[in-house]
């Protein structure tokens, strides 16, 4: 399994691949394999780049490796058994196109075991309400790098309260321009500066 | 700050007040400093985003923020150097061209028959603009002229005063907008480059068609934030904001003008024609328009065509009759900066591709070639003018603007703003800082000497007192040992600074392939670039960290967008051509571009282009 670890770490999706059916082969506990492999590594991965060691481009194929071996894990376990970390809309707000970060924070919340619906850019508060309505998500994540966007994200946390979804949803959110600060003010429920803390953000929400 | 500013010390303000920036720090003297009894507690308590500040920064215990702290009573407080807003002397140098002079304004020496020693003549119940108008037109090919009321109260006492004998300054062979005493015939006009980061300015003689002067000041407007969007905001969200922005960039041009105009011997009024370039925002800005509508998607300019507007109406000290011409723009973010760039560099869109970059907090780059014009910016944040990188500063006084790095000691030399010589390790200089040309050439020199990988993590096998690692873990390389330096510290580029630079480059490099591809290219055949970085950035440096497309032809050709203000006031067709220009030239907005987020991450790695070995595509869902 370390090798395999390692491999995800490394961005090697094929050797990864490879480590992960010869563990099963072997007889290795698919449930194991994910909770103590693919988010260990994801864990590391994480740790690694607020270090400084990775950066946004190995940070990807390492979550694309995660997802494969992911894909491959995922016919061995039960039904049950599946591991859903917790449900995710996230979306960039109105008037914001940017959304490498956004895309960035869902393949990590994706290997991370989350699952997430994803509305991709400006979106509208009515349309985050819609969406809350339609999956309700433990956490609604919203993304805006622009500073004139940033006061969107207290639109939608005012929708939701009018749609009385408020409660709940626990509302995270971040982007370049966003403080910690800035999250308190708008009464938001989380911030975090990077797609690695918003996983930590996520699971501590949802383990609330 | 408010008191600072008080006391006439103006600080950096880069971050706008959003306590990220840390560049205003002060130092507050703790006990009795000449019968004042100064306090810590005499400040208002740190709110949370000062202290989040201060918490990453554990080497700055007895500093505040001075855009947080608020001064409850008597202090004593210490302005760091670096905190301070010092003045600009960025290159300032215009590449001479040749260009055929055919100024807007032409002068015109007159002597007005009534008040002449002839004494009361024929004419002699003639109104005195009749007269004069008279005179002009039988003299010279002129007809139909006019004149605003300033012209008209200042006419009667010249006449008289002169005899009648008077220079006349007339505007597009139609208006008056000047008359002056005697014979005249210095003909100044001057070309004003207003950028986010620093305004330049090039006192032209008409005449000759020469560049008396240049002045360039960092623009006064910094104080509400490094980037045009953190300043919008403050125009739309603090009241009187736009106001208080328009006045303050007015008077910075005042101050510059004067500046200009004495370096040459001349006064402001001795101007009479004026030529702006400046980004869509600064544009609006000078002119007073609101910046809501740039602010925010589908991105809407108030007004994009060229302007005439008397510079009077502006608050320039100028002539009151004078005019000032706005170049046009293209679009929110494609300014008349970018359309400046353009005509100083002649496209000829039928022979090679050539790409020309013009550095700065929002980059904008435009292609010609195969037979189109196409433009488009990209915001690639303010890492390439000091900003988001923890030893940044703007290209002033202080700043280390080229460095080396030996590959095989990893010793350092560098250079710094206004002195021409090398560092040798010893010798103390005035280094405050980094400017943006000195990163790059930072980070192409670490890349060269292998400290730092292509993917921009710092090497870990290397040892090297320069190399050291902090508490939190990330890697800090040093540049400038606290003794050769004007502070007490050492001068670092870390980790994030590494980030930084990658961000903003990747930037710049993919919305570049965009262009290209639109063209159905994947190289140009030549670049240019054009930007404040002027002469000192190293064209072989930002080869080197991949800013652009390979291509074996690069040339720095420093203030474009200044140079192209100047051709219109030495040409009057070349602002027709601006106006067409803007007509032709296609405008590619990048948001809408699929494959720009794919090129943006490939691009993130330093060095030449190579597309990474990524698993099964994963980019390309992105
Ligand atoms: C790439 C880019 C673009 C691309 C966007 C492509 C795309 N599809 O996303 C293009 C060229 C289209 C673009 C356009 C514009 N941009 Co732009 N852009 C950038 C740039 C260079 C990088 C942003 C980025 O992708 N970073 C990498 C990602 C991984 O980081 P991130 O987004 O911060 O995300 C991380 C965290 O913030 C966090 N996170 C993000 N979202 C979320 C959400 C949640 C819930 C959580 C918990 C965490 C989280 O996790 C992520 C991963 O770690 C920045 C400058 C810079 N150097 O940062 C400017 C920048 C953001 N843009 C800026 C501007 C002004 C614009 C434009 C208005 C101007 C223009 N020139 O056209 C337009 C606006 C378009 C629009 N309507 O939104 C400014 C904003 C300034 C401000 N104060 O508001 C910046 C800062 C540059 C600058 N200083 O001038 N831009």
């Amino acid at each position: 399994m370390r090798e395999m670890i390692q491999a995800i770490v490394e961005g090697d999706g094929d050797k990864a691949l490879q480590e992960t059916e010869r563990a099963l082969a072997q007889g290795a506990n698919p449930l194991d394999l994910v909770s103590n492999g693919v988010l260990a590594a994801m864990d590391e991965v994480g740790a690694r780049w607020r270090q400084g060691d990775l950066f946004i481009p190995e940070v990807i194929i390492a979550a694309e490796a995660a997802k494969e071996v992911m894909a491959v894990v995922k016919p061995h376990l039960s039904e049950d058994e599946v591991p859903t970390a917790g449900k995710v809309v996230i979306g960039t707000v109105k008037g914001d196109i940017h959304d490498i970060g956004k895309n960035i924070v869902k393949m990590m919340l994706e290997a991370g075991g989350f699952q997430v619906f994803d509305l991709g850019v400006d979106i509208p508060p009515e349309d985050f309400v819609e969406a809350v309505t339609r999956w309700k998500p433990d956490v609604l994540g919203m993304s805006a790098l622009l500073t004139v966007t940033m006061l969107a994200m207290r639109d939608t946390i005012d929708a939701l309260e009018k749609a009385e979804l408020r409660d709940s949803t626990k509302v995270v959110v971040g982007g370049a321009c966003v403080t910690s600060a800035f999250a308190g003010t708008i009464g938001a429920d989380g911030y975090a500066a990077d797609a690695a803390s918003a996983v930590d953000l996520c699971r501590q929400l949802c383990s609330r | 700050m408010k008191a600072c500013e008080t006391l006439g010390i103006q600080l950096e303000r880069v971050c706008g007040e959003k306590a990220t920036c840390g560049k205003c720090k002060v130092r507050v003297e703790e006990g009795f400093h000449q019968e004042i009894y100064s306090s810590q507690k005499h400040l208002s308590p740190m709110v949370e985003e000062e202290r989040e500040f201060f918490s990453q920064h554990s080497d700055l215990t007895g500093y505040r923020l001075a855009c947080l702290a608020r001064v409850m009573g008597d202090v004593v407080i210490f302005v760091p150097e670096d905190s301070r807003l010092t003045k600009h002397i960025a290159w300032k140098g215009l590449t001479e061209r040749f260009v055929s002079l055919l100024p807007v304004v032409r002068k015109y020496y007159v002597e007005v028959p009534p008040f002449g020693r002839e004494g009361v003549g024929r004419e002699g119940a003639r109104a005195d603009f009749e007269s004069l108008v008279s005179e002009i037109t039988t003299r010279f090919a002129l007809s139909d002229l006019r004149a605003d009321h300033y012209v008209l109260r200042a006419l009667p006492s010249l006449l008289r005063e002169t005899e009648g004998k008077v220079t006349v300054t007339v505007w597009m062979n139609k208006e008056i907008v000047k008359i002056e005493p005697g014979y005249w015939d210095v003909n100044l006009g001057v070309a004003i480059d207003v950028g986010t980061t620093s305004i330049a300015a090039y006192l032209c003689d008409l005449v000759n068609g020469q560049t008396l002067a240049a002045e360039v000041m960092s623009n006064p407007q910094i104080r509400f934030g490094e980037d045009v969007i953190s300043r919008i905001s403050y125009a739309i969200l603090a009241p009187n904001g736009l106001e208080e922005l328009q006045i303050i960039v007015i008077d910075g041009l005042n101050t510059l003008l004067s500046q200009v105009t004495k370096q040459a011997g001349f006064q402001p009024k001795d101007i009479s024609d004026v030529c702006i370039v400046g980004n869509t925002c600064m544009h609006h800005f000078l002119l007073g328009l609101t910046p809501y509508g740039l602010s925010r998607a589908p991105y809407r300019a108030v007004v994009q065509r060229a302007l005439d507007i008397k510079a009077r109406e502006l608050g320039l000290d100028l002539s009151p009759s004078v005019y000032a011409y706005f170049l046009p723009t293209v679009a929110s973010f494609v300014g008349a900066d970018a359309v400046g760039v353009m005509l100083a560099m002649e496209p000829n869109l039928e022979a090679e591709t050539v790409l020309t970059i013009d550095l700065g907090t929002n980059g904008e780059l435009i292609l010609s070639g195969e037979g189109r014009l196409l433009c488009t910016s990209c915001a690639c944040g303010p890492a390439f003018e000091g900003g988001q990188v923890s030893s940044g500063m703007r290209a002033t006084a202080g700043a280390i603007e080229k460095v080396r790095i030996d590959p095989d000691t990893l010793e350092v030399k560098f250079q710094v703003v206004g002195s021409p010589s090398w560092s040798d390790g010893q010798r103390k200089t005035n280094a405050k800082g980094i400017c943006g040309s000195g990163i790059i050439d930072v980070v192409a020199e670490m890349l060269r000497a292998g400290i730092i990988h292509a993917d921009g993590r710092f090497d870990s096998s290397i040892s090297s007192p320069r190399l050291r690692q902090t508490a939190q873990g990330t890697s800090v390389f040093v540049i400038a040992w606290a003794h050769e330096t004007a502070l007490d510290r050492d001068i670092t580029i870390s980790n994030s600074d590494v980030r930084a630079i990658q961000l903003a480059k990747a930037a710049v490099y993919a919305g570049a392939s965009v262009l290209l591809r639109k063209v159905g290219k994947t190289l140009p055949d030549k670049v240019l670039l054009a930007g404040s970085f002027g002469t000192s950035l190293d064209v072989d440096s930002c080869r080197t960290i991949g800013l652009f497309p390979g291509c074996d032809e690069v040339y720095a050709v420093g203030n474009a967008a200044g140079n192209g203000a100047r051709l219109c006031l030495l040409n009057r067709e070349k602002r027709l051509e601006a106006e067409s220009m803007v007509q032709k030239v296609e405008h590619l907005e990048l948001a809408k571009e699929k494959e720009f987020s794919r090129i943006f991450l490939e691009a993130l790695s330093l060095g030449q282009y190579k597309p990474l070995a990524s698993t099964k595509g994963s980019m390309k869902d992105l």
